[in-house]
């Protein structure tokens, strides 16, 4: 035992060096301890707290081919990450584990504290407290871990702690940092509803004011009648239409849209898309061009509808009365390739991948209205499909959308 | 007719309208009022919510459906795409999404009557340029013969049948291929559509007669 003490300084060259009977031990536990140094670079590889716990439990079983637990503390509690199938972890077990926490040493058997333990734990310990601990447990016949070789494990279980400590914090960041971003995103959507929503209501009420109070009823026109029947019909038509994005884009972000495949008749698509627009196409002409025999592709006729509908509105909406909008469909390779044309202003270069963002209407603001979602939900319901959509400038001026649909 | 939607709002801008239109207008706010209305009232036509407070659409459908045909027209919001079918296919006759415009509405309305009011399409059905003589089997576009293999014959018939009217896939299915197996048979379906399309549209991308209802089927347009 003395002997022993005296070893634990420089424990792997004492070991190696060593002239004594137990020679054959010591080059073993020696061996063993080598095994867990690359446990330091592989820790400092890994990025999460999966990564992290699967990289303890790999090099701690491998050294020791012992039962082995990893346990991380949860506010007061410790919670299990890992446990050996072979360990029956009991009561006895966490209470060990506990006391290691609190007594910032090792606790259990083979140590002054819960001598009679089956197992031993040896606490995580960091510069900002405990972060959980580390235990074996073996029955009195399995070869146990020498007591010289306690403070190796020691010495690894800090490293393991200043990872676990270094993934958690890791966590905490990407947490906050997705918590803000998505109070970012609120934020730009509350500014974008209230005024979306409030505009078009202002219409709305004002047109059926003027038309409700007689005083001023009585000294309306035939024309100007029409021309306040029409704006508030427009102005509910949008505020249905920025509802319907909201809708989807909640949906989508819920993953609850569900995605129906069936094999449809890519001119059909086409036809129903146009229909639903109704009201924009029948003053403006969109030229289609699709090759013969397209095949039947397998996808969700109501939801590729959809995107149609929202890159043709799009398209209407931000190019000159008048101008070319077209569709064209083909099969390129093993996809379906739906794209729609536009001769209007184009999206700066720089613009162009992220117009499929959230509220991102790129430079523009003002008259067209809009909340900037049409572009984002087209893609969720691409994706949703396994396909890719994209933008790109036209010569000289305009806008191209595709989307791709795989055909199986 | 008889309206069966819990929303005032609603009830109000329907009786305004249709009203307007010379129709004389029936209305419950609950789906247990609207059956029993029906057997006092005996309305031509009931336009049914399905989202009642008191009980599910579909069993307002399936109740009246027990003993009488009057035409049911479904009003639905955008995001009930299955009940929709559901309904039509429970029996209901036709839908319309939430919000519409009283235009499409009475367009349906009109439709529905007509269909009840001439039960039997005679023996030559006429849309514009086309005509179809049921009897002979035979169909004219531009009265010059148009070759339909037998299946597409079949399809075009059961629109006729049922002209203006939504049919779902599953009803076009199991009137044409009498059959059950729906994935197989909806392939079947579209590509007999698609082609009943070319040889009877100007142009099949935008189709005039035979329209696509997203998701739930296909209507057949008596004028065109």
């Amino acid at each position: 035992m003395l002997w022993r003490i005296g070893v634990i300084g420089g424990f792997l060259s004492a070991a190696l060096t060593d002239r004594t009977p137990s020679r054959r031990t010591n080059r073993a536990h020696a061996s063993r301890i080598q095994r867990l140094y690359p446990l330091t670079r592989s820790l400092t590889l890994s990025h999460d707290m999966d990564e992290v716990v699967y990289t303890l439990e790999r090099h701690f079983v491998e050294a020791f081919g012992l039962p082995l637990a990893i346990l991380l503390s949860e506010g007061d509690q410790l919670a299990i990450r890992f446990c050996s199938p072979t360990l029956a972890l009991d009561q006895s077990d966490f209470a060990t584990a506990l006391m290691a926490v609190q007594f910032g040493r090792r606790v259990g058997r083979g140590t002054a504290d819960l001598p009679d333990s089956q197992s031993s734990f040896v606490p995580l310990s960091t510069w900002q407290g405990p972060v959980g601990a580390i235990g074996f447990k073996g029955n009195s016949d399995q070869q146990w871990i020498a007591s010289g070789e306690w403070p190796v494990v020691e010495n690894f279980a800090n490293q393991a702690a200043l990872a676990v400590l270094r993934a958690r914090l890791g966590e905490q960041a990407q947490r906050a940092a997705a918590l803000s971003h998505a109070d970012k995103l609120q934020r730009a959507l509350l500014n974008s509803i209230s005024h979306n929503v409030r505009t078009p209501l202002a219409s709305i009420i004002g047109a059926l004011s003027a038309l409700q109070e007689n005083e001023c009823a009585h000294t309306l026109n035939e024309w100007t009648r029409r021309e306040l029947v029409d704006t508030a019909r427009a102005e509910a038509e949008r505020l249905n239409h920025l509802l319907t994005n909201l809708l989807d884009m909640s949906r989508l972000d819920a993953g609850v849209l569900p995605v129906r495949l069936d094999p449809c008749d890519v001119e059909d698509v086409i036809g129903a898309a146009l229909e639903q627009l109704g009201g924009p196409t029948r003053q403006r002409s969109i030229q289609v061009d699709t090759t013969r025999d397209l095949p039947f592709v397998q996808m969700d006729f109501v939801l590729v509808v959809q995107v149609l509908v929202n890159l043709l509105d799009n398209a209407l909406k931000y190019s000159p009365e008048n101008s070319l909008v077209a569709i064209r469909a083909q099969v390129s390779g093993q996809e379906l390739e739906i794209s729609v044309l536009d001769d209007g202003e184009g999206i700066p270069e720089r613009n162009l991948r992220s117009v499929f963002e959230k509220f991102n209407r790129g430079d523009r603001t003002g008259e067209t209205g809009g909340i900037g979602l049409g572009l984002s939900i087209c893609k969720g319901l691409v994706e949703a499909h396994n396909g890719r959509i994209w933008a790109q400038r036209r010569d000289p001026n305009g806008t191209t959308i595709t989307f791709t649909i795989p055909c199986r | 007719m008889l309206v069966i939607d819990d929303e005032p709002a609603i009830r109000r801008f329907l009786r305004a309208s249709l009203g307007a239109c010379g129709y004389e207008l029936y209305e419950a706010a609950t789906g247990r009022d609207g059956i029993q209305s029906v057997p006092m009232h005996h309305p031509d036509i009931v336009i049914l919510d399905l989202g009642l407070p008191d009980m599910d659409g579909l069993d307002v459908i399936r109740s009246l459906r027990e003993w009488t045909q009057t035409p049911i027209l479904i009003l639905s919001v955008r995001e009930q795409e299955s009940d929709k079918i559901l309904a039509l296919d429970a029996g209901a006759d036709d839908y319309l999404t939430k919000p519409f415009g009283v235009g499409e509405l009475v367009a349906r309305i009109r439709a529905a009557l007509r269909r009840i009011r001439t039960p039997e399409t005679g023996a030559v059905f006429t849309a514009g340029d086309l005509e179809v003589d049921l009897a002979r089997r035979m169909v004219l576009l531009n009265s010059r013969k148009v070759q339909l293999t037998p299946t597409e014959y079949d399809l075009l018939k059961v629109l006729i049948r049922h002209v203006d009217k939504v049919l779902t896939h599953r009803q076009l299915i199991r009137e044409v291929w009498g059959g059950t197996c729906y994935e197989d048979e909806m392939h079947l379906l579209r590509v007999n559509v698609s082609n009943l399309r070319r040889k009877l549209e100007a142009d099949s991308a935008r189709p005039r007669r035979i329209l696509t209802e997203p998701g739930v089927g296909y209507r057949l347009r008596a004028e065109s």
